[in-house]
């Protein structure tokens, strides 16, 4: 059974002079129980909404929300087996962090003993026992998220969501929070539904991503999915680094087909989809799975270009590649010895080689008119 | 030669600065006697030996003493009637302060946590009370009342009259506006995830007011419920304007005593009132200030 489904959702605001804002548009999704799920997306992609739709804190204009199989429609978030982790934590500021991890069992009515056990169970697991008579404001920003994530926790729920929770903390302490919550998560074995505009939170933690852009689903998948086959442009961009080249298909067959970039370059990829002759496409290409040699290094048939930018980043360098007079490529490199660092130069002519697997072709692509076949890149990230 | 007329001019330079700051301290110093000595010599004569206001006679509580002696029913007709009007203003300035910051509580949260139809316009009518001239609203609340009981008198036969009750709904209107305004700015301070997360714990919307909401704004609203208790002691226009015979609060009283006779007793109760208004603001400004 799915934890949590959503069926063709929909959320229409009603702005200022009545003008309708589409938040979210015709999302349907299946999160299965003990799954660590992520919607991921630029900020204004109705992510959030969606979090708030589930929790309960919107209606959805049309389509449906189910958990565990029930319908939510007429369901207030205080009956809805869902807690929240929010953004800002909000933390009750006149309650103890004991109090505040004890608020949400004492709607239930539970017995005082039994409320004493589980929030000392809840703080013991947050890691927080000793500062149970806290006030939240004599916290710092990562004690705060525990006692958040311990406050939620305690209620024992079917499905946790997150809304960014991890946001206000510093680069370090969100790194060992990312992996802390998803041991928590297996150890729990509850449904974790976790919003972020961070690719690489939603690569490191989750068992799967959706990947939304104004309001719409783009791609569902596992993290590997999502990164190496993106099934469009936005999600290739916005996880991670792409080349983008755009070229037509000038011939097809069984094995594959040839693209001409920028009227020029020919470019052969192995494919098992079809695209007729004459197609524009995209060519996406990931700039750490390109390696760069000295020209004419490699015989077999290659990418050729000129060295036009060199970024030294520590781990890796990054080559900028002119292919074409339109369009460049990315290639990055890793710093595997010491003393190679500069060992291309700008201007210097290089060849550049890439599994021949390592190419996804998309069946999008605007071919920019007359001269400027000029392919989009990303340079700068 | 260079050095020294550019220390001549420090000089000059720190010379006029000092003398800036002291000019600057005495008119300071000034404007705060201007306030406060009316009400320092209110205090001084309220120990007064004379009868008279004029003159000082040395010290004495015998003022303070007849006043007590008042509440026991000792006094003479003159004191027990500022008790009386006391008793008057307390009373209408408790009942009409309860009602005003029930009300202007309940506005205040309505404002801010609700979008209906003719907010803005509430909004506007809400500030009206406080801009508007005490005497316009006595008149109106004069001409209110006596179409209302007219009107009450030829449908049941029924004749009503102006009395304490009218002076309680008078400060009751003008009240509403301070509280729900104070109560407002409150909330407007406390962040509406809050409640949103004691609803995601599994509190419906009564125990989310009771156990969230309502102890973050007890501070506002309490801070409203002593201004519009200082106000109601207070006023005497709207008062003026809505008490009929019988119905006299205490300031309302100390000006018809003015007309015949100041008994030196008005300063003492005066200043016992204004010993505690001072106590009412300062509790009602640290209570504002009081962080959430």
């Amino acid at each position: 059974m799915n934890a949590v489904e959503l069926v063709g959702v929909s959320k229409v605001f009603l702005g200022k002079n009545k003008r309708e804002f589409r938040a979210v548009h015709q999302v349907s999704l299946q999160i299965p129980e003990g799954e660590f799920f992520s919607l991921l997306g630029p900020s204004g992609c109705g992510k959030t909404t969606i979090l708030r739709m589930i929790a309960g804190f919107e209606l959805p204009t049309t389509g449906e929300v189910y958990i565990q199989g029930e319908q939510m429609r007429d369901r207030p978030p205080f009956h809805r087996p869902v807690n929240t982790v929010f953004q800002n934590y909000a933390l009750f500021p006149h309650l103890t962090v004991a109090e505040n991890v004890a608020f949400g069992l004492e709607m239930e009515n539970l017995p005082r003993q039994q409320i004493r056990t589980r929030v000392g169970d809840a703080l013991a697991l947050v890691r927080l026992n000793g500062l149970e008579d806290r006030r939240p404001r004599q916290l710092s920003g990562g004690q705060q998220q525990r006692v958040a994530l311990a406050r939620a926790i305690v209620k024992q729920p079917q499905v946790l969501l997150f809304d960014e929770p991890l946001g206000a903390l510093d680069l370090k302490l969100r790194k060992e929070m990312q992996l802390e919550l998803k041991h928590m998560q297996q150890q729990l074995g509850i449904t974790f539904i976790y919003v972020t505009h961070d690719q690489e939170e939603a690569l490191t933690m989750s068992d799967q991503i959706a990947v939304l852009q104004e309001g719409k689903v783009l791609q569902v998948g596992t993290p590997t999915e999502i990164y190496e086959q993106p099934n469009c442009r936005f999600v290739a961009d916005f996880i991670g680094e792409s080349n983008f080249l755009v070229g037509r298909v000038i011939e097809q067959d069984s094995g594959g087909v040839v693209v001409l970039v920028d009227e020029t370059l020919p470019i052969s990829i192995p494919c098992s989809e079809t695209f007729p002759v004459g197609k524009v496409v995209t060519l996406v290409i990931r700039p750490e799975k390109a390696t760069i040699h000295p020209a004419h290094y490699l015989d077999q048939p290659c990418l050729a270009g000129i060295v036009t930018e060199v970024v030294y980043l520590g781990t890796d360098t990054r080559f900028v590649i002119r292919l074409t007079p339109q369009s460049t490529i990315v290639v990055r490199r890793q710093n595997i010895y010491r003393s190679n660092l500069d060992c291309f130069a700008i201007g210097e002519s290089v060849q550049i080689q890439m599994a021949s697997d390592s190419i996804q072709i998309l069946g999008e692509g605007q071919l920019l008119p007359s001269q400027t076949f000029t392919a989009s890149r990303r340079e700068n990230r | 030669m260079i050095t020294s007329s550019l220390e001549k001019n420090q000089k000059l330079d720190r010379w006029t600065r000092i003398i800036g700051q002291r000019l600057l301290e005495l008119t300071a110093i000034l404007s705060i006697i201007f306030l406060y000595l009316p009400i320092i010599i209110l205090v001084i004569y309220s120990f007064n030996e004379s009868r008279l206001n004029a003159v000082w006679r040395g010290f004495t509580l015998k003022w303070y003493q007849s006043l007590f002696e008042g509440v026991a029913g000792q006094a003479d007709i003159a004191t027990q009637q500022i008790w009386n009007a006391l008793f008057n203003s307390l009373w209408v300035g408790g009942i009409s302060t309860l009602a005003a910051t029930v009300m202007g509580t309940l506005i205040g949260l309505a404002m801010e946590r609700f979008r209906f139809q003719g907010k803005s316009a509430l909004e506007a009518l809400l500030f009206l009370p406080i801009i508007i001239p005490d005497i316009t609203m006595g008149i109106s609340l004069l001409i209110f009342f006596s179409l209302l009981f007219q009107l009450i008198q030829t449908l049941t036969g029924v004749r009503l009259v102006l009395g304490l009750p009218t002076v309680i709904i008078g400060h009751i209107a003008f009240n509403i506006s301070y509280v729900a305004v104070i109560v407002r700015t409150r909330i407007a301070e406390l962040d509406p995830t809050l409640e949103e997360a004691a609803l995601d714990l599994g509190a419906n919307e009564w125990r989310t007011f009771y156990r969230i909401t309502l102890p973050l704004i007890v501070p506002g609203i309490i801070s409203g419920a002593l201004l519009a208790f200082t106000l109601s002691l207070d006023d005497f226009v709207i008062t003026f304007f809505t008490a009929g015979v019988g119905a006299t609060t205490l300031p309302v009283f100390i000006y018809g005593m003015i007309k015949l006779s100041v008994t030196p007793a008005i300063n003492a109760i005066s200043t016992l009132m204004l010993v505690a208004s001072l106590v009412i603001l300062v509790s009602s400004l640290a209570l504002q200030r009081q962080k959430t």
